[in-house]
């Protein structure tokens, strides 16, 4: 089997449609178990009672921000590299996901810092660099709005998204390099996790729940994109969903 | 019951973070459902033609 047969937008969609089923019912059964074990199991944290459970939220939110952007900036260089439609359009579809991932990690970050460290924000390196993440991928949405053209469009953005990516290891490694307000990790793939197994299961598997979330509604997008981009091509016109009704 | 929502006096904290993310996930969901059916009916609406395949020009050059 060839895989790069599923580069083509025709014969990526209907893949892309019978793959959507399975990560969205992953992401739904992920997630209720992931706030089973967060509510129902977890214990209360002896430092910081109930205010840690911003945690099954607050980490695998900011994980899928960072790593949604690598992954649009991947697209992005495959797109420039070989000039793929459909690498493009993984791009694009990611952008939005992307930011709301960041705007939700920023949101409950507030919410956890308000309770336990006594403010909502500061401006430390970890928190700052997370908030010109957010601003990337506003740039990167407003970019593609901005540019008539599609293929101008994917090669702007692809270059955004490229020089942005900088940021990622800056938001990753600012608890390292400087002083911040924001803790250190507590996870991490050098050493052994600082966390009780239950609070880390818990987090693993919403984490798990983000992602199987992501790639579906990601899949939607780009189906959704790529009926937008290739209208009036007569595979489109002769689908299934697009014939009825 | 209420004890459980009352998350030993963090309860706003906790519920506003979920509450965010619930509010969140089901808007993205409603939306893409929104955009796919305008994409759909746009697809219905543009029937292919043979200019379709006929390569563009430049952006901004009459076509």
């Amino acid at each position: 089997m060839n895989l790069f047969r599923y580069s083509s937008p025709p014969a990526f969609y209907p893949l892309a449609g019978k793959l959507i089923p399975w990560f969205a019912w992953t992401a739904a059964a992920l997630l209720v178990l992931g706030l089973w074990i967060g509510f129902g199991i977890a214990p209360t944290d002896f430092q910081q009672g109930e205010a840690y459970r911003i945690i099954f939220v607050h980490v695998p939110t900011a994980w899928m921000s960072m790593f949604i952007y690598l992954v649009m900036a991947f697209w992005g260089a495959l797109s420039l590299g070989f000039n793929t439609r459909l690498s493009a359009m993984m791009a694009q579809a990611l952008a939005p996901t992307g930011a709301l991932m960041t705007f939700i990690a920023l949101w409950s970050g507030g919410l956890w810092g308000r309770p336990t460290w006594g403010t909502y924000w500061a401006w430390d390196a970890r928190m700052t660099s997370e908030l010109i993440l957010l601003f990337l991928y506003f740039g990167v949405m407003a970019l593609r709005n901005a540019i008539a053209d599609d293929r101008r469009a994917d090669r702007a953005c692809a270059v955004l998204a490229l020089v942005g990516a900088v940021n990622v290891p800056i938001i990753y490694f600012s608890v390292k390099w400087w002083n911040t307000l924001h803790q250190g990790s507590s996870v991490s793939l050098t050493s052994s996790p600082k966390m009780a197994a239950i609070m880390l299961t818990g987090m693993l598997v919403m984490a798990l729940a983000a992602w199987s979330y992501t790639i579906a509604v990601t899949l939607v997008r780009v189906r959704t994109i790529i009926l937008e981009r290739e209208c009036g091509a007569a595979w489109v016109f002769d689908l299934s969903e697009v014939r009825a009704g | 019951m209420s004890n459980f929502f009352a998350m030993g006096g963090y309860g706003f904290y906790i519920w506003m973070a979920y509450g965010a993310l619930a509010v969140i996930v089901v808007a993205e969901v409603v939306a893409l459902r929104v955009r796919r059916r305008a994409a759909i009916t746009q697809a219905r609406l543009t029937e292919p033609e043979m200019t379709t395949f006929i390569r563009r020009g430049p952006a901004g050059s009459a076509d």
